[in-house]
């Protein structure tokens, strides 16, 4: 008997937190379970063999920035499957169908966190560094942000998002890609940052002039150790903003021993302790579902043309050789080519390492990821020089 | 009264005990040898005659930008117990920058205690690689390979893979200047001599130990290849480990696939690198730019004041330069020694610099000064760390 692949509907509730029980953890309160996963229903698919739901993704719409651009990315999120179904293929067969509907709707780019970064990079999905998450003592945060102790941060404490700080965040985000902008309206992206569904305690808010942070302070499982205060989400939009900010959390000095945060790349504090002080955290992937959408959304810095073979088996309509038409002016163009002489050839996943920085193209050919012309594949990888990736923790999806 | 000066043979007696405080070094006779070798790299800072504070800056050679320039690489700065906190590391470092000025020198880099410490004389943390320790099963390839050991004298083979390697990065060690060894310092080096195994791999190479201090991993201290095939080669070699080690301890470039799937889930502690341009004009000259620019830099820079000024630079395919520009012309960009090399060796984006208020001015310029090295990242092969 084949599976049947549709989206799920509220009479299906009972069974996607079956398999999500089984995939992630025991769901002990369903009804909230319930309540939080709702508003993601429109966004599933499911693989159902005799009526039973056997494997289910969901693909979210997200508002993202890209480039300093706004788009559409597809979320993958929520990927389970029941423990009779897994190695199946049904993921993968999810995936296909979401990478067509992607494309219909004319979005270029999908993202995820991964719970074990091979398994979607089979499927066409690159890693892409995402920051650097940062434990450190709050002295050691004080000294590199080169802030003082002294003086008051003009700190107020906030229970909800303040148009404040969301003007803050749409200032931060912007010089990121793959940030989220947080108002596509398809989820309470704000209500989520003070208090996720399943918390029982909100975070803690404070607005600053030009900055912000939503924190707690949590209690480590052992003594004699004390608290680490974690900040959850924080922008800044100037630099006074920015010392403003760290002053604020140095303040925290001998009330907790840590502070775990989640820095840009390029952030001052980042350079001085990613090699130090970086703790594990959720790696980010990307992928080009479309490479027509996904080129013409980035901003070019000058005009190019090339032609490049593409191989990607998940998505025939990427996979095969093309022109492309870089503009200075912005956007790009992408049409089949009849060539059977490109100027490159690589994979999607080492496309996706090109455009977003992951890989220059000198390193993409000395390690076999890409073969043909380096000088024609590096205007390829200037699209985000501008606009590194980073996307928040807390957004995480 | 204060002086800096070179060490010479009567003042060992007094560095061996402030280097052996600072860094456990035993009072040897090894130490007192390894002294007298590098005397002409140690500047002392002395107080009433005394013997207070030195600092190390080796001559080495480094490829930037798919050059060769010259690198002060900044080491063993020990100061004595008793003179701590009165300035002794600031003037040796003031004296280092103009010595390497005087020769010719644009850059100094070095591996901090603190990056705080050194960032007050204008290094600048920078990221250099990726040290990761991966299970040995995501190692394997398929390639077949023969690997045999090389003698580790002899580098008639692996020199040339190494050489060709490391100028795709920027400040990655040449080892070809006879500075601290050279190669020697990748394939026996103090202490491991008799362990580490050079395994030539067809076009590429690897030195590597056994690490049996707790559970036992396969430390890669070096590697190098010259194309895809001989990178799938190497890395065949390292998984042909699995069975004896369960992880490989192995510091990756930038860009390299094995970064992009692994960077962030099995990344260990390292050493930092931090960056100092002592002199832009001898660092900017033979480095080519994508396109061409040209714009006018202020460099706040009081620890080096024959670069305290603005600059006009002219940037493209055909070379660069950096001149004084005449008191009173207005600069397009203004930043500090740490954004200077933030935005030269790619620590920071144009835009970060200017949200984080590292610089100011035209995201164009910095845009232009970014581009530069933009295509030789920054990576420090574990072997040259100093």
């Amino acid at each position: 008997m084949d599976h049947e692949f549709r989206p799920l509907t509220a009479d299906d509730m009972d069974q996607l937190l079956d398999v999500r029980s089984v995939a992630y953890r025991p769901v002990e309160d369903r009804e909230t379970a319930a309540e939080h996963l709702t508003w993601r229903m429109p966004y599933s698919l499911g693989a159902f063999r005799g009526g039973r739901l056997r494997s289910v993704t969901f693909m979210v719409p997200f508002g993202a920035l890209l480039g300093g651009r706004q788009v559409r990315i597809g979320g993958l999120t929520g990927v389970a499957t029941a423990p009779e179904a897994r190695r199946g293929g049904l993921v993968a067969q999810q995936l296909r169908r979401w990478f067509a509907d992607l494309r219909e709707d004319g979005i270029g780019w999908s993202a995820e966190h991964p719970f074990e970064p091979t398994f979607y990079a089979k499927l066409g999905y690159q890693t892409v560094l995402n920051g650097h998450t940062l434990e450190m003592t709050p002295e050691r945060l004080r000294a590199s942000a080169g802030v003082t102790l002294a003086g008051d941060t003009g700190a107020e404490p906030v229970e909800s998002a303040s148009p404040a700080m969301s003007a803050t965040f749409g200032a931060y985000a912007k010089r990121f890609s793959f940030a989220l902008t947080r108002d596509d309206d398809i989820k309470d992206h704000w209500s989520f940052t003070f208090r996720r569904p399943w918390e029982h305690v909100a975070h803690f808010g404070y607005e600053l002039e030009d900055a912000y942070a939503v924190v707690s302070v949590e209690d480590p499982p052992v003594d004699p150790s004390r608290a680490t205060l974690k900040v959850r989400d924080m922008a800044y939009s100037s630099p006074a903003g920015r010392r403003r900010l760290f002053a604020f959390l140095a303040a925290f000095e001998r009330q907790v021993d840590r502070v775990r945060l989640h820095l840009p790349p390029g952030d001052p504090i980042a350079l001085d302790r990613a090699s130090y002080q970086t703790v594990h955290a959720p790696e980010l992937q990307v992928r080009i579902v479309d490479l027509r959408a996904a080129l013409s959304v980035l901003p070019w810095q000058e005009d190019a043309s090339l032609t490049i073979r593409v191989v990607d088996k998940d998505c025939p309509w990427n996979d095969g050789t093309f022109d492309v038409e870089l503009s200075g002016a912005g956007g790009a163009t992408v049409t089949g080519s009849r060539s059977s002489d490109p100027d490159a050839a690589l994979d999607v996943r080492a496309l996706a390492a090109l455009v977003t920085g992951a890989a220059t193209p000198e390193s993409l050919l000395a390690d076999g990821w890409a073969e043909g012309s380096v000088a024609k594949l590096r205007p390829l990888g200037r699209a985000l020089a501008g606009h590194p990736v980073f996307k928040t923790h807390n957004d995480h999806f | 009264m204060r002086e800096v000066r070179f060490l010479t043979g009567d003042d060992i007696d007094a560095a061996m005990p402030i280097r052996s405080f600072a860094f456990g070094h035993p009072m040897s006779q090894d130490h007192r040898e390894f002294l007298e070798r590098i005397l002409a790299y140690v500047l002392g800072s002395f107080e009433g005659g005394r013997l207070a504070s030195v600092a190390t800056m080796w001559p080495f050679t480094a490829y930037v930008g798919g050059t060769r320039q010259g690198l002060g690489g900044l080491a063993a700065v020990a100061t004595a117990p008793t003179e701590r906190r009165r300035g002794h590391v600031a003037a040796l470092l003031r004296r280092w920058f103009e010595v390497l000025h005087e020769r010719g020198v644009g850059l100094s880099a070095d591996s901090p205690f603190d990056p705080r410490f050194y960032a007050r004389y204008g290094y600048q943390s920078v990221s250099h690689g990726h040290l990761v320790k991966l299970p040995v099963s995501v190692l394997a390839t398929a390639e077949p390979y023969e690997a045999v050991e090389v003698d580790p004298d002899d580098h008639s083979q692996v020199g040339p893979i190494h050489a060709q390697f490391a100028s795709r990065y920027s400040l990655a060690l040449t080892r070809d200047d006879g500075t601290r060894g050279g190669m020697n310092y990748a394939t026996q080096p103090p202490g491991l001599d008799e362990r580490i195994v050079t395994a030539l791999v067809g076009d590429a190479y690897a030195s590597a130990w056994v690490d049996r201090s707790s559970e036992p991993y396969l430390f890669v201290r070096d590697y190098a290849y010259t194309s895809p095939a001989g990178r799938r080669r190497l890395l065949a070699y390292l998984a042909s480990f699995a069975g004896q080690v369960d992880h490989v301890l192995i510091m990756l470039p930038p860009g390299d696939p094995l970064t992009a799937m692994y960077g962030d889930r099995y990344l260990q502690r390292m050493h930092g690198l931090q960056v100092r341009v002592v002199d832009l004009p001898a660092t900017l000259a033979g480095l080519s730019a994508p396109a061409e620019a040209e714009f006018t830099l202020s460099l706040t820079d009081p620890d080096c004041p024959w670069q305290d000024g603005v600059f006009r630079l002219r940037l493209g395919p055909d070379g660069c330069e950096a001149t004084l520009a005449p008191a009173g012309t207005t600069a397009d960009v203004s930043l500090g020694p740490l954004g200077l090399a933030a935005a030269l060796f790619g620590a920071q984006d144009p835009r970060s610099l200017l949200a984080t208020g590292v610089a100011e001015g035209d995201v164009a310029a910095l845009d232009a000064l970014a581009g530069l090295l933009s295509r030789h990242p920054v990576y420090m092969p574990r072997a040259d760390h100093f």
